[in-house]
């Protein structure tokens, strides 16, 4: 009886990563092969509209000022982009250097100086938001640095009165630091340049990332604002915008740089709040979303694929100890379907962008040399498994323990950007 | 074999098999020769006018005694090679100095510069840049690589630009040009009937004859009323409709609406906001749009007025008399295929990311 049931889990986790690594290759094949959908792109000449760029910003000393330099040297009209950097009770020169910015460039950069509140960066979204009238709203963490012509990009799909987000590419540009960075900007390939944009392409639930993106400002509202009690601030309002009709849109032309964590502890920190807030996103908007009219079956499928992504490591590491066991206590070689189950587990998981995507990025980034680094793909993958497992149980396990959630901010790095 | 020997070796031979496949990844982790950030273009923006920016700057760049400005002013005859290698020449005029390749051929082997006003000869072949310092009169069936006019161009009927032409001033494009690539002009640009284009910017684009689309508004004066529609409200002025939207004559609407199903906007309508659908958008002649229109596929019918952005996602086809934009509100019009009927006045961008003609059928 108990190796049947063993036998039962093994083959229902082996069947959802099956599931798992089939969409990923539908979505490499519709990038490689599939015809593409960038509906906005084109739209260069404009009657633009107002638009306020918010940066939340926690102790972000190092590299504020390349996004405040970044931001005044778009090709967007002056007269029409409010900067408004979120001093977010940084304890750092952060603010100094803010209020240095809006000395020199009093009508294009206004402060705003959180001294308390909730922490976290939705909570210094909503107090930012409630500050501003313009419908349009970028956002941008501090350590990015967009391109002139950035803000033009995000801001057009808002002319489509049914977009109430807008996602841009994300790229790292400290790459070369070390090992970890160049994994990471493996991952980041394959779940931009492909997942994202095959989302798109199929009209499926891009993901709003929270950063180098937009929002519409009435969207937000309609839907409840920002919500300071979630980890994952930008997943949140993406299911929140999709449930009550709002189009996400993805532009993969958008591309923006990013500093990636440089060492695996804030990696890992990074990649557990992400998991907590996933994983939180699950438990609220799943139910909802299957029974969506408004959505179709596949929005909803892929949507709810979406929200499960950070459940899957769990459910490999519980499968891999379910064949084991099943191995010791039936009797009989599950080797087959462990190999199987271990082939599906790391082609579904790693962190949205499996070996076979990465590989797809590379050919349509046109980098393919990076693609010798795949091989070492296995230890992000592994970390991945591991730390995501630990936030998801200690998640489900002792949900109280710390009341609310703690919000912790991705390190960075004293190197500034070339 | 000695047990340890044939262990051992066994070993070696397994730890090759693993390690041989990872020597390649050893090596790029300790060369870094992909160690850099993906490139991404910081400075392009999708700039229409990015290549003729850059083509003036390599002209500029590559003429130092005399400089290129002096070079132009003096008006003296110049040849040479440029650093690259490109052969160049520096012309008055186009009066009898061509020399074709071979005296059948009529390609221009050289990168051409003219410091004065010029009139090109009927189907002569550029094979790189043309610069005109002056205005500038291609004939019948020209092929340009590129064309870069500090004043007018003309190209006569049945030219093709290969990858991008821009004028400073006015661009006129005549019957049966094909304009491959990016056309632009810094004043004003005219399209003849039959031509074939990709992506056009002007801050005034007329189709042919563009006195149809005058400054007279709708010929319909039917006053506009105010019409009740089933729709959900999303947010602040937008709203959702779940099935077709079908506007009656004469209407008026505020707001901005996504519609699930077909949408017509009748005759003489109005609607004071933006109207999205994924599929069929109709827009019936005289219409009003004072906001966006994005659609699947998109047919606007004769003297409609539509000042936002108008985006369709598979066709377009633009009646006779629609003004698209205005001179204080330039636009963006783009679709995979854009029909435009002579007649038609546009501000600002018309970009056929596939193919766009006006007049006639277009091809898929």
């Amino acid at each position: 009886m108990i190796a049947l049931v063993i036998r039962c889990g093994v083959s229902v986790v082996l069947v959802v990563a099956t599931l798992y690594a089939l969409r990923h290759y539908w979505f490499t094949l519709n990038r490689l092969f599939g015809s593409q959908l960038h509906p906005y792109v084109d739209i260069d000449t404009a009657d633009w509209p107002n638009v306020t760029v918010l940066i939340p910003a926690h102790n972000e000393e190092l590299v504020i000022a390349q996004l405040l330099n970044a931001l005044l040297k778009v090709n967007y009209p002056p007269d029409r982009l409010l900067i408004l950097p979120i001093n977010d009770r940084s304890e750092d020169r952060t603010g100094e250097i803010i209020n240095d910015f809006a000395g020199r460039f009093p009508n294009r950069i206004r402060p705003f100086h959180r001294q308390s509140g909730e922490g976290g960066k939705a909570a210094a979204l909503r107090d930012a938001m409630e500050l501003i009238d313009d419908e349009i709203v970028l956002v941008f963490d501090a350590d990015y640095i967009p391109g002139r012509g950035l803000i033009k990009q995000l801001v057009a799909p808002f002319f489509d009165p049914g977009v109430g987000a807008v996602m841009g590419r994300v790229v790292p540009w400290n790459v070369g630091r070390n090992c970890l960075t160049r994994l990471l900007d493996l991952e980041r390939a394959g779940g931009y340049q492909v997942d994202q944009q095959a989302r798109m392409n199929m009209r499926l639930v891009p993901l709003f990332g929270g950063t180098a993106g937009g929002l519409r400002k009435s969207a937000v509202a309609a839907v409840g604002g920002w919500d300071p009690n979630t980890l994952t601030e930008d997943t949140d309002i993406t299911f929140r915008l999709v449930l009550a009709g709002w189009e996400v849109v993805y532009q993969n032309r958008s591309e923006c740089y990013e500093e990636v964590p440089e060492n695996w502890y804030s990696r890992i920190r990074q990649i557990q709040r992400w998991a907590k807030g996933h994983n939180q996103a699950l438990a609220r908007y799943s139910f909802p979303l299957m029974k969506h009219k408004n959505s179709t079956f596949a929005q909803r499928i892929d949507g709810l694929f979406l929200l499960a992504v950070y459940a899957m490591p769990v459910l490999i590491l519980a499968g891999w100890l379910l064949a084991l066991l099943s191995f010791y206590i039936d009797g009989e070689s599950l080797s087959g379907i462990l190999s199987m189950l271990g082939i599906s587990a790391y082609t579904s998981v790693g962190n949205f962008a499996p070996f076979f995507e990465i590989a797809a990025a590379m050919r349509l980034d046109r980098t393919r040399r990076k693609i010798l680094l795949m091989p070492l793909n296995i230890f992000g993958f592994l970390v991945s498994l591991m730390a995501v497992t630990q936030a998801t149980v200690s998640q489900t396990l002792f949900p109280f323990w710390r009341g609310s959630f703690i919000w912790h901010k991705t390190e960075r790095s004293a190197n500034r950007a070339a | 074999m000695n047990e340890l020997l044939a262990s051992t070796f066994l070993f070696g031979v397994a730890i090759l098999c693993f390690g041989l496949p990872l020597v390649p990844t050893i090596v790029e982790l300790r060369k870094r020769g992909a160690a850099r950030p993906l490139s991404v273009d910081r400075t392009n923006e999708g700039e229409i006018r990015h290549f003729a920016n850059t083509f003036k700057t390599l002209l500029e760049s590559n003429f130092r005694n005399p400089t290129f400005r002096e070079c132009l002013d003096q008006g003296v005859d110049l040849q040479g090679t440029f650093n690259d290698g490109t052969p160049y020449r520096v012309l008055r005029s186009t009066t009898g100095m061509f020399a074709p390749a071979t005296p059948d051929s009529r390609s221009i082997p050289e990168l051409i510069i003219f410091s004065g006003p010029s009139v090109v000869p009927a189907s002569l072949e550029f094979v790189h840049g043309l610069y005109a310092a002056e205005d500038i009169d291609c004939g019948k069936k020209t092929v340009v690589r590129s064309l870069y006019g500090a004043r007018n161009v003309r190209l006569r009927e049945g030219a093709v630009v290969l990858r991008w032409i821009h004028a400073d001033n006015e661009l006129v494009a005549g019957a049966g040009c094909e304009l491959y690539g990016r056309a632009s002009a810094e004043e004003s640009m005219r399209v003849g009937r039959g031509v074939e284009f990709e992506r056009l910017y002007a801050p005034r684009i007329v189709f042919e004859n563009a006195g149809i689309a005058g400054p007279a508004h709708v010929l319909d004066r039917t006053p506009q009323q105010f019409v009740k529609i089933k729709a959900t409200r999303m947010a602040g002025r937008c709203y959702a409709i779940d099935e077709d939207l079908d506007l009656p004559p004469n209407s008026l609407i505020h707001g901005d609406f996504v519609v699930r199903g077909d949408v017509t906007i009748g005759r003489n309508s109005r609607v004071e906001g933006s109207i999205k659908s994924q599929k069929r958008i109709c827009i019936q002649r005289g219409a009003t749009i004072q906001g966006s229109v994005i659609g699947g596929e998109l047919e606007i019918e004769s003297d409609c007025r539509i000042r936002g952005p108008v985006v369709a996602s598979s066709e377009m086809i633009i009646h006779t008399g629609c003004r698209l934009g205005d001179e204080m509100h330039p636009t963006s019009v783009t679709a995979p295929y854009i029909l435009v009927d002579p007649g038609v006045l546009a501000f600002g961008t018309v970009w056929a990311r596939e193919r766009g003609r006006v007049g006639g059928l277009i091809a898929h």
